[in-house]
């Protein structure tokens, strides 16, 4: 008695840790089917922005703003406005995941839209909790002349330890 | 008696290598890869980063093709290959992965890069089963690498050689990592466990031992050093040394992943021992624990097997009582959670959760329909394969999405298409090209008759054309008092008449002097009032020409455009159709998966069951021949 209800219990909890379904090759030719799709698909797509880009946005009217922080130990981006010539052309809520996007590197493409040529105002609202928690508002323009290309502006909150605050930087990317 | 302990310790062996089996892989989730810094240079870079650390990694990988194909990404080259290449083989893409990593081989990548392209096709050939191929991949890594990607290389060299069961090349590779890492916990983890497997236990259970007792920060290491006494614990059972067996069970924490498996391990550490009443304590505990795992319901049985053997046959008789009952219960529900996946309900909670966003769409063990009880499946749910099917369909439900998205956009297209070439078709009669023609001829031909003029004046130094407007009018003057004084000469007053003279040569002559002595800067001025003249009439040529081009290329670029945007609609439409399938199929898939599962489980407490019924049985005979039980 005692021989088969231990057997069997240690039997049953061997396989009880890694008891499972393996793959099998229906799975396989699955996987192989799926990776296809993705591959057909990410062209698709590759194709269609391309195709969006020339058609929405044409490079001579093109202007795309980028947003970038550095450190961020003095303020945490709650949500950005974003103005040009004084219209709202954006206004943008961010997540705990986009700020931590952000603080890891990278670049959020924050808006993409048409300009006409000539001298253009860009207009930049930060929100969020900035020094010692309490509530932050600051704002940035920049003033730029639009040619007959593209252009590309990033806006870059950085950390300026002299004064311990925020500091909210506009530049043009060659 | 000595084939019973036989059978006893044989199982006990096969616990603890299996527990000591399972936890190979896991060494390089914490990938080095991803903890690299990034410089961004591109802006188009950094985007495509932001989406991926935002959880669209679909997104990252669409804009990495677009940046390179588009020369946006002229600074990050080398880094948007293996990037790509890395978020490929996460996106469970392994043969776009395997083409990248050797393309940026055969290009010739910088010694850092390339060493990082072997090191994820060693991955990726690894993640398929490919070992020969990963230690090939592996050789190809230099000797004189950064830290960290030699840390990372002989963590995936030390699985590969496991995975081939040479445990011991396995272990002497993993005695060569550096001391002190981040990664330490994992690499003495494994490293005990290839030296268990070749037969070097006294240090393998030292190894072990140290994770068993390392400070664990997080719960992933802290069920690692669960996992690791555990597994000695059994180990130990084996070798018939339940004391030392008993302390690793106990350091394993109650309310942790591994607290079952320590508890049943408890319990026999007592009753190898002969002391049942000590091992009821544990296995007690761990009978009132929800039906999660083997070890619970072992427990059922483990309970009245030690009230069997106190000879408490009156308990035993009611704790077979209850393990049969709840045996039977769980067995109806098994029955109704097997009908319930195979009438497609698996999938209903899913399909509400989906959002339009990759990051969102996900798959937790709340969403199963109640009648599949999670219990019943956490192992199959948690487990690689699974999960990788989850990923797949996850994956393929974004797929679907973002087709449906791109369709409403080509219809948006085609919508500003058509209203542009309507915009079009009212502005031409305005861009008539004849008159814009007529108009730069007439400019053409005024711009020569100031050209003619200027050769004519430097020709004959006509001073009178270089005046200014100033001067002209000085001049003017001064032939207006030219004409009086020879109209009335006779009638002045001579001495007034030679003083008036006078003033007059005077002023005549200061004026010509004026602008005799200046002659080349006024031609100057006029020399390039027309060569900017000659500016502004190109400029205008280029612009009648520029829009010349696009009047009559335009009909041409809608009729571009409407051909590109009707074959990418189709494209689209057929795409949708196989994702669709593919979404079917995957999710047949899943719930055979997940059948399975239930129906071993099925079996498996039928097993139990009819094991409870017999030792009731027993238990009943024995009443009848001894009177003990009622």
């Amino acid at each position: 008695m005692k021989k088969f209800i231990v057997s069997i219990s240690f039997f049953l909890l061997m396989f009880g840790v890694g008891y499972g379904y393996s793959a099998d090759d229906q799975a396989k030719t699955l996987d192989d089917k799926v990776q296809g799709l993705k591959k057909e698909v990410m062209e698709l797509n590759r194709d269609l922005f391309i195709l969006e880009e020339e058609l929405l946005f044409p490079t001579s009217t093109q202007v795309a703003v980028f947003l970038s922080t550095d450190v961020g130990n003095f303020f945490r981006l709650d949500s950005v406005e974003l103005k040009m010539d004084d219209k709202v052309v954006q206004n943008y809520l961010y997540t705990q995941q986009e700020v931590e996007a952000l603080s890891r590197g990278g670049v959020q493409k924050l808006w993409v839209g048409n300009v006409k040529k000539g001298k253009r105002e860009l207009v930049a609202i930060f929100r969020g909790p900035g020094p010692n928690g309490r509530e932050y508002k600051r704002g940035t323009s920049f003033v730029f002349e639009k040619g007959s290309g593209t252009k590309y502006i990033e806006l870059k909150i950085t950390d300026k330890s002299q004064k311990l605050q925020p500091e909210f930087v506009v530049r043009e990317w060659e | 008696m000595m084939g019973k302990q036989f059978s006893i310790i044989n199982a006990i062996r096969l616990t603890a290598l299996c527990l000591l089996v399972v936890s190979c892989g896991s060494v390089l989730a914490k990938d080095y890869f991803d903890q690299k810094e990034i410089v961004v240079k591109d802006p188009f870079f950094g985007d495509a980063l932001y989406d991926y650390y935002s959880g669209n990694t679909f997104e990252a990988i669409i804009k990495l093709i677009v940046g390179k194909d588009l020369g946006r990404v002229p600074n990050h080259m080398e880094d948007v290959d293996i990037w790509l290449g890395s978020l490929y083989l996460s996106y469970g893409m392994h043969y776009e992965a395997e083409a990248v990593f050797k393309r940026l081989i055969k290009e010739g990548a910088s010694p850092e890069i390339r060493d990082r392209a072997w090191l994820q096709l060693a991955k990726v050939r690894y993640q398929k089963g490919l070992y020969e191929d990963a230690i090939r991949a592996i050789e190809e890594i230099q000797e004189d690498i950064p830290k960290d990607l030699k840390g990372a290389t002989q963590l995936q060299m030390a699985n590969v050689l496991m995975a081939r069961g040479e445990y011991q090349q396995a272990a002497d590779m993993l005695l060569k990592f550096p001391k002190n890492d981040q990664f330490t916990p994992y690499v003495n983890y494994n490293l005990g466990v290839a030296l268990f497997r070749s037969d070097r236990q006294i240090e393998g259970t030292e190894y072990l031992d140290a994770v068993g007792l390392s400070r664990a920060e997080d719960e992933e290491l802290r069920a690692l050093r669960d996992k690791a006494n555990i597994a000695l614990g059994y180990v130990l059972l084996a070798n018939d040394d339940y004391p030392r067996a008993k302390a690793y069970f106990q350091r394993v924490r109650i309310s942790g992943p591994f607290s079952n498996k320590a508890l049943l391990g408890l319990g026999w550490s007592d009753a190898f021992q002969q002391d049942y009443r000590r091992a009821l304590a544990p296995w007690l505990e761990l009978s009132t624990r929800t039906l999660s795992d083997a070890a619970v319901y072992e427990s059922l049985l483990a309970v009245p097997y030690a009230y069997e053997r106190l000879k408490a046959y009156q308990q035993s008789m009611q704790a077979y009582e209850t393990a049969i009952n709840s045996f039977s219960d769980d067995l109806n529900r098994l029955n109704l959670a097997i009908e319930t996946v195979k009438k497609g309900k698996l999938w209903e909670q899913l399909l509400n959760n989906i959002s339009t966003r990759e990051s969102k769409i996900t798959w937790e063990l709340e969403d199963l329909p109640p009648e599949v009880e999670s219990r019943f499946v956490y192992t199959l749910v948690s487990g690689n394969s699974f999960q990788q099917s989850i990923d797949s369909l996850r994956h393929l439900i974004y797929l679907n999405n973002s087709l449906s998205k791109q369709a409403d956009n080509m219809d948006t297209f085609q919508y500003i298409l058509d209203l542009r070439e309507e915009t079009y078709k009212e502005r031409l009669p305005k861009l008539a090209p004849e008159k814009g023609d007529h108009r730069m001829a007439l400019l053409k031909d005024e711009r020569n008759l100031y050209m003619e003029e200027y050769r004519r004046i430097e020709r004959e130094g006509d001073l009178k054309a270089l005046a200014t407007g100033k001067e002209q009018l000085q001049i003017e003057r001064l032939e207006k008092i030219q004409d009086i004084l020879r109209r009335h000469r006779h009638e002045m007053d001579p001495k007034r008449y030679r003083e008036t003279l006078e003033k007059y040569r005077l002023y005549s002559g200061l004026l010509e002097w004026e602008i005799g002595t200046s002659i080349a800067p006024r031609l100057w001025r006029i020399r390039k009032a027309i060569r900017e003249l000659d500016k502004e009439l190109e400029l205008a040529t280029r612009q009648q020409q520029v829009l010349q081009r696009a009047r009559l290329g335009a009909p041409r670029s809608f009729e571009g455009y409407g051909k590109k945007i009707a074959g990418y609609s189709k494209k689209i439409q057929s795409l949708q159709g196989r994702v669709q399938d593919a979404i079917d199929e995957q999710k047949q898939l899943m719930e055979r998966q997940v059948i399975g599962e239930l129906e071993t489980l099925r079996q498996r407490i039928a097993s139990y069951l009819d094991q409870a019924k017999f030792a009731r049985a027993h238990l009943l005979d024995l009443g009848a021949t001894q009177g003990g039980v009622n």
